[in-house]
C-alpha cells in the first residue's frame, strides 16, 4: 500500500511556524507593550533629544541651535542650585524611608495585635494622591494657622517657619514625603521577609545568635535585591518630585525648593523655552540611567563577593 | 498682597508706578527701573518683610491664600481683588469692608484681567474676530461684567456707572479705582514678551522679600534679567 505524502507548500508553512513558534511567542505576547512603551516613552524620548538642540517657544517654529542649551545650562545658576535641592531631597527621602520602612515592616512582620490595622494606617497614605497630601501638609505646617504651630503656640513655644524659611522647607517637605514613602517602602519589604524562610532564623536561634546578629546576617543580606529595587525605585521617585513641591512651597522661599523638575516646568510653560526644558530633561534621564548603572554595578560585585 | 506666585508677580508693578516708575522704557524696548524709583519701591516692599509688617508666608514664591489670613483674622488688611466678596461675606464673621488702594506720588492699581487673542495660524480669523468684538463690544461687557461681579475695561461702561444687584458699593468703588490704572503699566503688562518679564520679575522680587538681596542688587538684576529677554 502506497503512503501517501501531504503536499511539500504546506510542509514548509508548517515546519516554518513549528522552527519559530517558540522563538516568535514571547514577542507576540510583549508587543502591545512594547508598542506603548514605543509611542509614549521612546518615540518622546528621542524627540526630547532633537528639541535639547533646538530653540523653540511653541509659538515659533523651532531654531537649531546645537549644543547651546547645554552650554547655557552649564552657566545658570539656577539649573545648578535646583540639581542641588534635587539632590538633597532625594538624600533627605531615600535613605530615610527605606530605613524607616525596613524598620516598621519588621516590626509589623510579627504577630501582633492589631497587625493588619497597623499595616492599612500605613500604608493608606501610598494610595492618597500626592496633590491631596501637599494640600494637606501646606495646611498642616502652615506657618499662621497649621496644626503643628497651633500646638507649638498651646505648650509655650514659638511657631516654626516651616514653609516660609529656608532653613525649615527642604525639611518640612522631606517629612511630608516620608510619610507617603514610609508605608510605600514597608509593604515591598513585609513581602520580602515573608519569603524568608523561618528555618534560616530557627537555626541561627539555636546557634546562640542575636536579634541584631540574626538581622545583620541573615535579614539584611537576604533582603538585599529588594533594597537595591526600593533603592532605585525611591531615587527615581525623588529626582521626579513636583507635584509636592509646587503645591506646599512653589520651589520656594527663593530658589531653596525649586528641583529640578519644577524647574524643567518652569523653563517650558512659563518661559516659554521648550528647547532648554528639553535639554534639561535630557540631563535628568542622563543622570538616574548613570545611577541605576553605578547601582547595578555594585550590586553585581557584592554578589561576586 | 495678593502677588502669589510668579506668574501673579506682575501685580507688584502698580507699587513702581505710584512711587514715578516704570519697568520698561517709553518705546518698550528695553528696562528702566535700575534706578531711584525702582530701588525704592523694592526697599519699601521688603522692608513689610523686614520689620514683619506682613506673615513671612505672603511672599512672592508662596502656596498662601492672602483671603485666608485675612479671614482668620491673622491680617487686619489685604490688598486683593474684588472676586473674593462672596468668599469674604460667608467667611468672614469680624466687620470687614472695601476701601481705597494705598497711593504713593500716584494713584495706580492692579489691572489685572484676562486677555483672548486669536492666533496667525488660524483657520477662521474673521470669524474669531468677529467673536473677540462681540466679547468687547460695550452691550456684551456690560451683562458679563453685571452677571459674574467683574469690572469693566471700556470707559464709556466706566462712566455710566454699572448697576450691580448684589454688593454695588463695594464694587463701584473697585471700578472708580480701576480708572487709575496706568495707561503704561497696561501697555507694559500686555507687551509679548511680558509673561518672561514678569518670571524675572518674581524670581528677583523673591529673593529680595526672602533671601535679604538687597534692593539695588534686586533692580540690577530685574534690568539685566529683561535685557536678556530682548536679546533672546
Amino acid at each position: 500500500m502506497a503512503v501517501q505524502q501531504a503536499p511539500k507548500v504546506r510542509q514548509t508553512e508548517q515546519s516554518w511556524w513549528a522552527r519559530n513558534q517558540r522563538r516568535l511567542t514571547p514577542y507576540i505576547f510583549i508587543a502591545p507593550n512594547m508598542l506603548v512603551f514605543t509611542v509614549f516613552l521612546f518615540v518622546p524620548m528621542v524627540f526630547a533629544i532633537y528639541m535639547s538642540l533646538n530653540e523653540w517657544s511653541l509659538i515659533e517654529a523651532p531654531t537649531f541651535i546645537g549644543l547651546g542649551n547645554y552650554v547655557a545650562m552649564a552657566q545658570d545658576p539656577q539649573f545648578w542650585q535646583s540639581l542641588w535641592n534635587t539632590l538633597l531631597y532625594t538624600a533627605g527621602t531615600v535613605p530615610t524611608s527605606i530605613v524607616i520602612g525596613l524598620v516598621v515592616a519588621i516590626g509589623l512582620n510579627r504577630k501582633l495585635p492589631a497587625r493588619g490595622l497597623l499595616r492599612s494606617i500605613f500604608f493608606v497614605p501610598v494610595v492618597i494622591s500626592m496633590v491631596a497630601v501637599a494640600l494637606v501638609g501646606a495646611w498642616i505646617f502652615d506657618d499662621s494657622y497649621g496644626v503643628i504651630n497651633n500646638g507649638l503656640t498651646a505648650l509655650g513655644f514659638d511657631p516654626v517657619p516651616w514653609l516660609s524659611s529656608q532653613r525649615w522647607a527642604m525639611v518640612t517637605l522631606v517629612v511630608a514625603t516620608l510619610w507617603v514613602r514610609i508605608g510605600f517602602n514597608m509593604v515591598v519589604y513585609l513581602a520580602a521577609l515573608q519569603g524568608i524562610p523561618p528555618e534560616v532564623y530557627e537555626a541561627a536561634h539555636i546557634d546562640g545568635a542575636t536579634g541584631w546578629n540574626r538581622f545583620w546576617n541573615i535579614t539584611r543580606p537576604l533582603l538585599g535585591p529588594t533594597t537595591f529595587l526600593l533603592v532605585i525605585l525611591n531615587v527615581i521617585y525623588s529626582i521626579h518630585v513636583f507635584d509636592l513641591i509646587y503645591v506646599m512651597t512653589a520651589g520656594g522661599p527663593g530658589f531653596s525648593t525649586t528641583v529640578l523638575v519644577m524647574y524643567v516646568y518652569q523653563a517650558a510653560f512659563e518661559n516659554l523655552q521648550m528647547g532648554y526644558a528639553s535639554a534639561m530633561g535630557v540631563v535628568l534621564f542622563a543622570l538616574l540611567l548613570a545611577f541605576t548603572a553605578f547601582q547595578w554595578r555594585i550590586t553585581r560585585q557584592s554578589e561576586g563577593v | 498682597m495678593a502677588w502669589q506666585d510668579v506668574t501673579s508677580a506682575y501685580r507688584w508693578m502698580w507699587f513702581l508706578f505710584q512711587h514715578g516708575g516704570q519697568l520698561l522704557n517709553d518705546d518698550l524696548t528695553g528696562p528702566q527701573i535700575d534706578n531711584a524709583a525702582g530701588v525704592e519701591t523694592i526697599a519699601f516692599n521688603k522692608s513689610w518683610f523686614e520689620e514683619n509688617l506682613v506673615p513671612p508666608s505672603t511672599s512672592i514664591k508662596s502656596v498662601q491664600t492672602i483671603e485666608s489670613l485675612f479671614a482668620a483674622g491673622t491680617t487686619a488688611m489685604m490688598l486683593n481683588g474684588e472676586w473674593l466678596i462672596p468668599f469674604l461675606e460667608t467667611g468672614m464673621t469680624a466687620g470687614w469692608d472695601v476701601t481705597y488702594m494705598i497711593r504713593d506720588e500716584n494713584m495706580a492699581s492692579d489691572m489685572g484681567g484676562n486677555a483672548v487673542a486669536i492666533t496667525k495660524d488660524s483657520k477662521n480669523p474673521e470669524l474669531a474676530a468677529d467673536f473677540l468684538k462681540h466679547l468687547a463690544s460695550e452691550e456684551e461687557m456690560k451683562r458679563f461684567c453685571l452677571e459674574g461681579l467683574f469690572l469693566p475695561t471700556r470707559k464709556a461702561l466706566v462712566e455710566q456707572g454699572m448697576e450691580y444687584s448684589t454688593y454695588p458699593e463695594r464694587l463701584n468703588l473697585f471700578v472708580e479705582q480701576s480708572t487709575t490704572v496706568p495707561a503704561k503699566m497696561a501697555a507694559e503688562q500686555t507687551a509679548p514678551l511680558s509673561p518672561l518679564f514678569t518670571q524675572v520679575l518674581g524670581n528677583e522680587l523673591e529673593q529680595a522679600f526672602k533671601i535679604g538681596q538687597s534692593a539695588e542688587e534686586t533692580a540690577r538684576r530685574i534690568s539685566e534679567g529683561i535685557e536678556k529677554v530682548y536679546e533672546q
